[in-house]
């Protein structure tokens, strides 16, 4: 025999534990492939999800970068100046220029040349080149120029008219005409149109005055080529800029050149501006940060999905684990009778868990990075880039590593901790009370707040693990608490031999079914959680399109045009855009709240009550009262109508004597304001003023009567003095009128006698009472404005050019659809009356929304985009969605938080199969004993499949309440919408419960299937339950 | 020189009631190059005492040297050390200690690739005792590819491969038929001599004693007596404590009471009194009258190997028969065919006339509700229920409920004398009387036909006294057909009737 006594090694001892575990792995498959297809499902999924994420954020940047307006979408340096010496010499500027934005990565630049509107050879003309202008412009005629030579300049006109300069050296021959096609090359040198106000519908009175203001354009030329231009004498002395252009375009710059191309951009910027103040850097930095700091926050939430979704495949695999659990446990005993010490032991262990974890986790990487790049492929971003930057960066083979350590901790702790719970407190429980701990610190301590999710790393670390630390203590809660339920169970049932045995049954060791319960606590949760989160940001994209949108669309002015709602269309034929379409006039002015503090701004909204309970995008949670209620609150108690002394043609009566001149307000029948002077009384004697109205005033309302003290100049030393006196008006009927600013009128026969004592500081004027003057109109507020107030009844004055406007709080509200802020919304006739009292005029509509039938939106929309309306702004609440619903990192979250619904549910189904199985092999001695007691193989079928429905239910409720608890936290915490936006509109949890019910019905089909099949052929054996032990064995 | 000394040992595992006493006060000297063969029956203490050898359980109190290394005093890390270097261990499921994944070679190799020896070394080791058991052809074989006998060998070959101090071995021909284990017993002896190994070999079978230096009887977790070649003794324990012989007892017809005289030399046991064995007292529950149970030639095999082979035996009514034999030999497999829970291969069951085998297993499950009772070796109880629920639970299946289930739980719960702890958990009671729980749920459910496999298995020797009586009174006063499968001497003398299965036959003692 060999002599084996001093050939001893441990290194050699380790290396054959190594191995042995490899064999064992190897060729006792069954349990180890369960734990490696979970691992590897898990990895794929992380991977996915982490080049999904890549992937979605950098079509977002994509998407952002082609929002960022034409002429802004570009890296440029620019040169302004007129060239002295051979420093500022273009080709010297050029190189610098080049030189230091080199490393930008972008394709380009496009270099030009502008020069100024001048004189050139007697001819007043704008003069560029472009170096490559083919792509830059459409011709309307002739050709393209060819390349500008001191001896031939062909040059394209894109606009005005007039003879070219013929210089020495600078001979410019048009050659055709054109125009540019986007401001991108010129940015906001030159509009992309030869005249962009003149394109416009504006305002008769803008189209007058800019017609009036502006003189004749000098004529716009470019040509091809810069150098022989800079080279021309004649453009010498002439001021120019020269521009670099890198245009951002075919998918430039990627999520992850926005801060290399930042850097550089800074560093360019800082370099050209050392080498000569002539030069600068424009970049969209602003606009690129945003993107990049929204699609960071969308990208980690994304990470949140996946990450709970691989930790349910995780938890799946150590559900699976546990048939490894009873091979092991098996090797471990026998290599303990073989003299294996402690760390053989741990060492074979941690060898397969390795080996599992390893090869789970290799195949599962493989798997995403394949998904990964099918994905980027269809979504036609650049596959390697995507790879690179997300599976094959740092972080990806980063986590990586950690999914494998993991992954190794978790098989080899579920392999080696007992399945079957004891009574007393164990590490499981142990890590439940910290999880449970971390969470109430992390809410207490503000560590989940919503906007650490994208500036604080350490918090935002938590806010991801929050909901898995939360879904774990409740699945280490709902395993604790199954067992002493199905005890009680056990003994109260009566129902049923097959219910009681299988309580009964359970009862006895619910270590392994609670594992199980704890699994489908964690399946179900997460299920809910990422349904419930899907359907709140599906609800809350669509609560914010009918919040900014409160009917089908919106039409205000375009500040472009200036042209207001009404005098584009008037309300009927808004009505008219679409069959079977309403027009709802909307006043909106924005007011102040006396200066309260934190309190910038109230908007005032004023709409016809009625419309109040058909406005969409409220919720229940913004009142107490329902809008029905809210709508008769605001409403006033009798129609309001323009109070004041009917006009014809003429406005005609005697007044004075008096020092002041007279100032006549006049809303007119189309519900305009107009004030028309009346010129100044004299002294010593009456004054009769007879004026013809002019013509759309007449049949209008006199409404008040200003009193304009005379200039501060024509009163001499008395200017800082108030002016006092009297005067009478005779031949007007406003013996019930009012005065205001220091007016006091008194009735005296034929007329009103009016002492005043007025200033320059505030307006001294006779109205007509309004309907308003004695009853404020009813309001809804804001609750800090109802605080201002004193609470419903309470009267806030709202300040409406520099006059104060009385309303009284009928109800506090939230917030109301259609407004952001502080508000207040009232019945738009008594908020006009309200506001036209004090400032006439100030109170008109502004703004109509409109109400079609869905089956007529797109054409409405159509219509609103043609004249007459084209004018005016119209936002749709369908455009909105559809931006959303074509926004990837939205689409992204919802198809992840989808995925991780379907995989949570799916994986439920087939963790109770395999609980089935395990408690087939498990069990075999109690159902051994039952048979042996009487019990027929249909009844121990019918006890299994009862125990499978027992854990299921346990499981589903537990998850249900888990889920749902999670589901209120995760909405509340992670308070940004499905784009990753803020919103002034809180999320509001919400499920879908047909897509509940769906799934709970589907999950029921499939995991009954799964169970059917697994107990199909269990108990059918002819010969006995020995038969099984016999094969099992 | 002895290289086991064990002294005044005690093992007591946790109970509800405070604990079942395993070992108590046990002393055994194992001299070096010995082979001692421990005998006794179940729940004597036997893998207990086992298992503190090995290390794998410390006593309670008490010392144990093996090789002079005080196996108290070693920590967990030395325990695995001291079982590296001292220990070589051979399992009574051989199967259990062969990975299915390795050759014949690769198994025997295994201890000493754990020690980090070289794949040449061990190789080489691996084929000299390959050789020596007559399996070098059989070397690259895996035991799925061997005999269940060629499957020991390999795995008594691993226990000696790194050539260990101190053989153990558990019941090593437990699942072996006769020639298989006769050949393994002859092996293990030649193996441990040429070894010069100490090897203690743990068994029911009394034909392990013909390979040994010495046979130790134990029970009630003490040594009883030794067996040498020079003649029988009995061991004196510290304090006193002495076991003697059943045989001799009855002989002498001591029960549980003697008076003693002393005088030099001699200790002399006088009976006080001629009783037999204080039994519960039955009430009058209902009964059925029992059953002819007739096995006809019945042969059952399992895989490749046979359980039953052409066993005939009838278990009469109104008589308690007991059928023992070695481990292995196939009693369990009985009770399970005569339940109706297996069929044979062979031959037929017939109970009342009706044959068994001619029913479809849900008949037979309904056959059994009306006529069969079946105690298990494990009691199947549940122990959050009482004891009464447990009763109920069985007739539940049974299908009698409410009150009458009620009434005959509680009937049967005073018959095995558990009518005051009928509303405690079962988890609150002993294992004693667990296992009456376990008779009662059978009492209860008043049947023709009981059957109990080692139901002494794991109470003392005054309870298995108790349930002897109990078991012998059922049968006669009810008529019932008992059937008890046990090792259990105790047991054995409340017998009507004891059918000994042996060299797969059955051997009617009469």
């Amino acid at each position: 025999m060999a002599d084996v006594a001093g050939e001893r090694s441990e290194t050699r001892a380790a290396l054959y534990v190594v191995a042995l575990g490899w064999r064992r792995v190897r060729r006792r498959s069954s349990g180890a492939l369960l734990a490696a297809v979970g691992i590897a499902i898990g990895t794929a999924v992380l991977v996915g999800v982490l080049a999904g994420t890549t992937i979605a954020q950098d079509r977002s940047v994509s998407q952002a970068v082609e929002r960022i307006p034409a002429a802004s979408r570009s890296v440029r340096a620019v040169w302004f100046g007129s060239p002295i010496g051979a420093d500022q010499a273009y080709a010297r500027l050029d190189e610098t220029a080049r030189l230091r934005l080199a490393g930008l990565g972008l394709p380009g630049p496009t270099p030009i040349a502008l020069f100024r509107e001048s004189t050139v050879a007697g001819r007043f003309v704008s003069l560029a080149g472009v170096e490559g202008l083919a792509p830059y412009v459409t011709l309307t005629s002739g050709r393209l120029p060819r390349r500008c030579t001191a001896e031939r300049c062909e040059v394209v006109r894109l606009r005005g008219v007039g003879v070219l300069p013929d210089a020495p050296g600078l001979r410019l021959v048009e050659v055709g005409t054109a125009r540019l096609r986007s401001s991108r090359l010129f940015g906001d040198f030159l509009a992309p149109t030869d005249n962009a106000l003149a394109d416009r519908e504006i305002a008769p009175a803008l189209q007058q005055g800019s017609e009036y203001h502006r003189p004749a354009p000098a004529p716009l030329v470019v040509a091809e080529g810069i150098d022989a231009l800079t080279r021309a004498p004649a453009l010498a002395n002439t001021y120019r800029s020269y521009a670099w252009i890198w245009p951002l375009s075919d998918g430039s710059p990627r999520l992850w050149e926005i801060d290399d191309l930042v850097g550089r951009s800074e560093q360019a910027r800082a370099a050209l501006s050392s080498r000569s103040i002539g030069y600068s850097v424009q970049a969209p930095i602003e606009e690129l940060r945003a993107t990049e700091r929204s699609a960071t926050v969308a990208g980690r939430r994304l990470l949140l999905v996946g990450g709970e979704a691989a930790a349910l495949l995780f938890a799946f695999a150590v559900l699976a684990a546990r048939g490894m659990r009873r091979d092991l446990e098996a090797a471990r005993r026998r290599l303990t009778w073989y003299g294996a010490r402690r760390w053989h032991l741990r060492l074979l262990t941690v060898t397969e868990s390795v080996f599992v974890a390893g090869v789970g986790a290799f195949v599962g990487w493989l798997l995403g990075l394949a998904v990964a790049a099918v994905v980027a492929e269809r979504a036609g971003a650049p596959i390697r880039a995507i790879l690179r930057e997300s599976v094959l960066s740092s972080t990806g083979l980063a986590l990586a590593a950690a999914v494998i350590v993991l992954a190794t901790t978790v098989i080899a702790v579920s392999t080696s901790v007992s399945a079957r719970p004891g009574k007393r407190i164990g590490p499981v429980d142990a890590a439940a009370a910290v999880a449970l701990a971390i969470v109430l610190a992390a809410l207490a301590g503000g560590a989940a707040d919503t906007s650490r999710l994208a500036d604080d790393q350490a918090s935002g670390l938590v806010l991801l693990l929050l909901p898995g630390l939360i879904a774990f203590a409740a699945a280490v809660a709902a395993a604790r608490l199954f067992g002493p339920l199905v005890r009680v169970a056990g003994r109260l049932s009566r129902r049923s031999v097959g219910t009681r045995l299988a309580a009964v049954t359970l009862g006895r060791g619910p270590g392994a079914a609670g594992v199980t319960v704890a699994f489908l606590t964690l399946a179900f949760a997460l299920a809910l959680l990422a349904e419930g989160y899907r359907s709140t940001l599906v609800q809350a994209e669509q609560d914010q399109a009918s919040f900014a949108v409160p009917l089908d669309v919106v039409v205000r002015e375009d500040l472009r045009s200036l042209v207001p709602v009404l005098d584009a269309a008037s309300l009927e034929r808004y009505s008219a855009v679409a069959e079977g379409s309403k027009a709802v006039p909307i006043l909106r002015v924005r007011t102040g709240a006396g200066n309260a503090e934190g309190i910038g701004g109230v908007t005032m909204l004023g709409l016809p009550a009625d419309e109040i309970p058909r406005v969409r995008g409220w919720r229940d949670d913004f009142s107490d009262n329902s809008r029905s209620e809210l709508a008769m609150l605001v409403r006033p108690s009798s129609p309001i109508a323009v109070q004041g002394i009917q006009l014809g043609s003429r406005l005609t009566f005697l007044a004075g004597p008096g020092v002041v001149s007279l100032r006549a307000t006049i809303a007119t029948p189309d519900g305009r304001y107009s004030s028309i002077d009346l010129g100044p009384l004299t002294a010593d004697a009456s004054t009769r003023v007879d004026r013809l109205l002019p013509k759309r005033l007449r049949g209008g309302t006199l409404v008040a009567l200003e009193l304009v003290p005379p200039r501060l100049a024509d009163r001499g030393a008395d200017a800082g003095v108030s002016l006092a006196g009297r005067l009478r008006l005779t031949g007007l009927e406003a013996s019930s009128w009012v005065g205001e600013g220091g007016v006091v009128p008194r009735p005296v026969p034929g007329g009103i006698a009016l002492a005043f004592r007025i200033s320059q500081q505030s307006d001294a004027r006779l109205r007509a009472p309004q309907a308003t003057d004695s009853t404020a109109p009813m309001v809804l507020v804001t609750p800090r404005l109802g605080i201002l107030a004193g609470g419903e009844g309470g009267k806030l004055a709202l300040a409406v050019g520099g006059r104060q406007v009385p309303v009284r709080v009928a109800a506090i509200v939230d917030r109301f659809p259609g407004t952001e802020g502080e508000a207040v919304v009232g019945d738009i006739d008594a908020l006009r009356s309200a506001v036209n009292t004090q400032v006439p005029g100030a109170g008109r509509t502004n703004e109509v929304w409109l109400d079609i039938p869905d089956s007529e939106v797109g054409s409405a929309v159509a219509t609103l985009a043609r004249s007459p309306y084209r004018r005016v702004e119209a936002v749709s609440r369908l455009a909105l969605l559809d931006e959303v619903r074509d926004d990837p990192l939205g689409h992204g979250t919802l198809l992840a938080l989808d995925s991780a619904a379907i995989v949570a549910l799916l994986l439920a189904a087939l963790g109770l199969a395999l609980t089935v199985r395990a408690d087939l092999r498990d069990d075999q001695g109690d159902l051994y004993d039952l048979e042996a007691q009487g019990a027929s193989p249909s009844l121990l079928r019918r006890i299994v499949r009862l125990r499978a429905l027992v854990v299921g239910i346990a499981g589903v409720l537990a998850g249900a309440l888990a889920g749902l608890l999670l589901a209120l936290l995760v909405t509340r915490v992670v308070a940004v919408t499905a784009r990753a936006a803020t919103t002034p509109l809180p999320l509001q949890t919400s499920f879908d419960l047909r897509v509940v019910g769906v799934a709970a019905i589907a999950y029921l089909l499939v995991a009954a299937a799964l169970v059917a099949l697994a107990t199909r052929r269990a108990f059918r054996s002819d010969r006995g339950p020995l038969r099984a032990q016999e094969s099992g064995a | 020189m002895s290289l086991v000394e064990a002294r005044d040992l005690f093992c007591v595992y946790p109970g509800a009631d405070g604990g079942v006493a395993a070992l108590q006060g046990l002393t055994l000297d194992i001299d070096e190059r010995e082979v001692c063969v421990v005998l006794g029956p179940s729940g004597s203490g036997k893998t207990t005492l086992m298992r503190v050898i090995a290390g794998f359980e410390r006593a309670g109190a008490g010392t144990i040297a093996v090789a002079g290394i005080d196996l108290g005093s070693l920590s967990q890390r030395g325990l695995a050390r001291y079982r590296a270097e001292t220990l070589g261990y051979a399992d009574q499921h051989y199967w259990r200690s062969l990975a299915g994944e390795l050759t014949a070679e690769q198994l025997i190799g295994v201890p000493l690739g754990l020690k980090g020896i070289t794949d040449r070394d061990r190789l080489a080791r691996s084929h000299s005792l390959l050789e020596r058991v007559g399996l070098r052809d059989r070397a690259t074989a895996r035991p799925s590819e061997l005999s269940g006998g060629e499957q020991q060998r390999i795995a008594l070959c691993a226990a000696l491969a790194s050539r260990p101090k101190l053989l153990i071995a558990d019941e090593p021909t437990g699942e072996l038929d006769e020639a298989s284990a006769t050949l393994v017993y002859g092996l293990l002896a030649e193996l441990a001599r040429e070894e010069g190994v100490t090897t203690l070999i743990v068994s029911h079978d009394p034909r392990s004693a013909a390979i040994a230096d010495r046979v130790v009887h134990i029970r009630d977790g003490r040594v009883s007596e030794e067996r040498r070649s020079d003649g029988t003794a009995v061991v004196i324990g510290s304090g006193g404590w002495l076991r003697l012989p059943e045989e001799a007892l009855l002989d002498a017809g001591i029960v549980d009471r003697a008076t003693v005289t002393s005088r030099e030399g001699v200790v002399e046991l006088r009976p006080l009194g001629i009783t037999r064995p204080s039994v519960l007292m039955l009430p009058d529950i209902e009964g059925a009258a029992g059953a002819i149970v007739e096995v006809r030639n019945v042969t059952r095999s399992y895989g490749g190997d046979v359980a039953l082979e052409s066993v005939s035996a009838t278990f009469k009514p109104g008589q308690m028969t007991v059928v023992t034999g070695p481990s292995g030999s196939g009693k369990s497999t009985l009770l399970a065919l005569v339940a109706g829970l297996d069929v044979p291969d062979e031959g037929e069951i017939v109970v009342n006339g009706i044959s068994l085998s001619d029913l479809a297993r849900d008949a037979r499950a309904c056959f059994r509700r009306d006529t069969i009772a079946f105690i298990g070796q494990s009691p199947g109880l549940t122990g959050f229920l009482t004891a009464r629920e447990n009763v109920e639970l069985g007739l539940t299946i049974r299908g009698v409920e409410g009150i009458e289930a009620h009434e005959r739980a509680i009937d049967a719960l005073v018959a095995v004398g558990l009518g005051e702890h009928s509303d405690r958990p079962v988890d609150d009671l002993s294992a004693g009387q667990r296992e009456r729980v376990a008779v009662a749920r059978a009492l209860a459910a008043r049947t023709a036909v009981i059957l109990a496999d080692e139901p002494t298995s794991r109470v003392d020797v005054a309870q298995a006294l108790t349930l002897g009586g109990l078991f012998s009174d059922i049968a006669h006063e009810h008529g019932t057909t008992f059937v008890c499968a046990t090792h259990d001497p105790v047991l054995i003398e409340f017998a009507d009737e004891d059918i000994q299965l042996r060299a797969r036959s059955p051997v009617p003692l009469g």
